[in-house]
């Protein structure tokens, strides 16, 4: 007999419409949550401050504004006396060499720059300094060995650029379950959930500029995703599912300290922290197969975690390199809306990998 | 505003797949007084319906690719599904009260009979959701779950995180008030003349 309880109350009011006035209509607008506008700044004082460190290059009053290295070669040839200072971005301690038809076959180890000293006359008062180029010289013979690009002042030999890192976290951890039971075993249906913590993967890009030999500062961005599955079960049958997912994104600000280097590999370590704002969050529902739409959920809740960690750097030629940074994470508070891998693994451990890219 | 059906519901849903304004407008004004008494069922203010309906009607429009069109009434009945899980979910995220009179109700509740048939025939369908919303909101949640969208007490309790158990105690007394309530309406009504 069906329960007449559910057949009056559906029929009075299974159809029924509530009798208010309808507001109007308005149509949908886009609207960007404020974490976008912050992200944007961010971003933007970030590059600004990389900008305003980045160290400038200060062109020599002599240097001749040339394109390339055979440009250099051949003023260099048409003016074998003149000090040239090639202006374009040659790695630290690159020397041309350079030779004429009277050269000899022997290369000379890279030298100060050599500038052959005119000898002019003394000049009379009102007459005009005879230029550099008129300077004659007696000996035809002399050749040019090979000259040495001066580096800029501003960055001497030896001293690191500052660098771009593109970097992932790869997920290594397993998927861990933990189980709760809403009835003891033994009962007549076993009621249970079962949450299921998937480790987050982690994407993001940064800026590593130095400030002394060996010590450098990093920042940048880090883009990461959370999930957990959450399943009520009865019987071990699950009837109802959802899954949660979380976007992050992260500041981290580090130091780095080149602790060895050797050949093309560098061994360094680093310590900071990172900042974690949730951007966004959604909860995925199935009731017995079907699908609900995602619900969105509100909120952006902070993370804190402190960071550590040791890397091996190789570099393949001077601005490219691949490193790898084991290190541990540990998050100093946990998300309290919605579960969280982090609930259960404060202190995680992670790889890092990337390229870097020296600018 | 009667809510489409047949051709009609179909156009509609094209239209919202276009996102067309005129067809979320169409579809705003041809649901919006349906989806309000459902809401209504489990959300006691007037207040927090207005907040509720706004969030199902962005989730309708911006997730319409989500439904498949099966037939007259499919339409109304996901868009009735929206309706009810964003209520529940609503009524998750809110903060909740000391509930210190269900206390009583409880008491009084379980040593009361409740009648098989809740004899609502004269009732008016705008009393009977006024009823229903003065229902404590654990018993009114579990009552609109089990007697509106057919759900069984296993389901209410997953979808509630609370025993099978309560969920049956919960029904039994959200059925005995009401059935106490009708019945004080129909002494007043019969009263008044």
């Amino acid at each position: 007999m069906e329960d007449k309880w559910k057949q009056k109350f559906k029929e009075k009011l299974e159809g029924y419409q509530s009798d208010v006035q309808i507001p109007l209509f308005l149509p949908l607008k886009k609207h960007h949550s404020f974490v976008y506008w912050l992200m944007g700044a961010a971003a933007a004082a970030i590059v600004t401050l990389l900008l305003w460190l980045y160290p400038r290059q200060e062109r020599h009053p002599d240097s001749v504004a040339l394109h390339s290295i055979h440009e250099a070669v051949a003023e260099v040839r048409m003016n074998p006396y003149q000090f040239v200072i090639a202006d374009f971005n040659l790695p630290d301690r690159t020397h041309i060499k350079i030779e004429t038809e009277k050269d000899q076959d022997r290369t000379v180890p890279p030298p100060q720059v050599q500038r052959q000293e005119p000898t002019t006359p003394p000049t009379a008062p009102g007459q005009e300094t005879p230029s550099e180029n008129d300077t004659h010289t007696d000996t035809d013979s002399e050749s040019i060995q090979s000259k040495q690009i001066i580096p800029s002042p501003s960055s001497p030999a030896g001293h690191r650029h500052w660098s771009m890192k593109v970097q992932g976290v790869p997920r290594l951890a397993g998927i861990f379950q933990e189980q709760r039971f809403e009835r003891k075993p033994g009962a007549a249906v076993f009621m249970d959930s079962l949450y299921s913590f998937v480790p987050p993967v982690k994407a993001g890009i940064s800026f590593m500029f130095p400030i002394s030999q060996n010590w450098s500062v990093e920042s940048g961005l880090n883009y990461s995703h959370h999930v957990v599955k959450w399943q009520a079960r009865a019987d071990h049958e699950p009837f109802s599912e959802s899954i949660f997912h979380q976007y992050f994104l992260g500041i981290p600000v580090r130091i780095n300290y080149r602790i060895l280097d050797y050949q093309q590999l560098s061994l360094y370590g680093a310590i900071g922290g990172e900042l974690s704002i949730r951007l966004a969050a959604n909860n995925q529902e199935i009731h017995y197969g079907t699908a609900l739409p995602n619900r969105k959920l509100y909120g952006h809740p902070l993370l804190f975690s402190l960071t550590a960690g040791a890397g091996v750097d190789f570099r393949f030629t001077s601005w490219l390199g691949l490193y790898a940074e084991p290190g541990i994470a540990w998050y100093l508070n946990e998300i309290r809306d919605i579960p969280d891998y982090h609930w259960r693994r404060p202190l995680s451990f992670e790889i890092t990998v990337g390229l870097r890219f020296s600018l | 505003m009667v809510p489409a059906t047949g051709d009609k519901e179909k156009e509609l849903v094209l239209a919202l797949r276009e996102r067309t304004e005129e067809g979320q407008r169409a579809c705003y004004e041809q649901y919006y007084c349906y989806l309000t008494a459902v809401c209504a069922r489990y959300v006691p203010s007037d207040e927090d319906v207005k907040d509720l309906l706004q969030e199902i009607f962005i989730k309708i429009f911006t997730q319409i690719d989500r439904f498949s069109y099966r037939g007259p009434g499919s339409f109304r009945a996901w868009c009735h599904q929206v309706a009810v899980n964003e209520s529940l979910m609503f009524l998750r995220s809110r903060k909740r009260r000391r509930m210190l009179s269900i206390e009583r109700y409880d008491r009084q509740s379980d040593e009361e009979e409740v009648p098989d048939d809740p004899m609502v025939e004269d009732i008016p369908p705008g009393i009977l959701l006024d009823l229903i919303r003065k229902l404590p909101e654990r018993y009114r949640t579990v009552f609109n779950l089990y007697i509106f969208e057919d759900k069984s007490h296993r389901e209410i309790a997953g979808l509630l995180h609370i025993k099978e158990d309560s969920s049956a105690s919960n029904l039994h007394r959200a059925k005995a008030l009401l059935a106490k309530w009708i019945e004080a309406y129909k002494k007043g009504k019969s009263h008044g003349g």
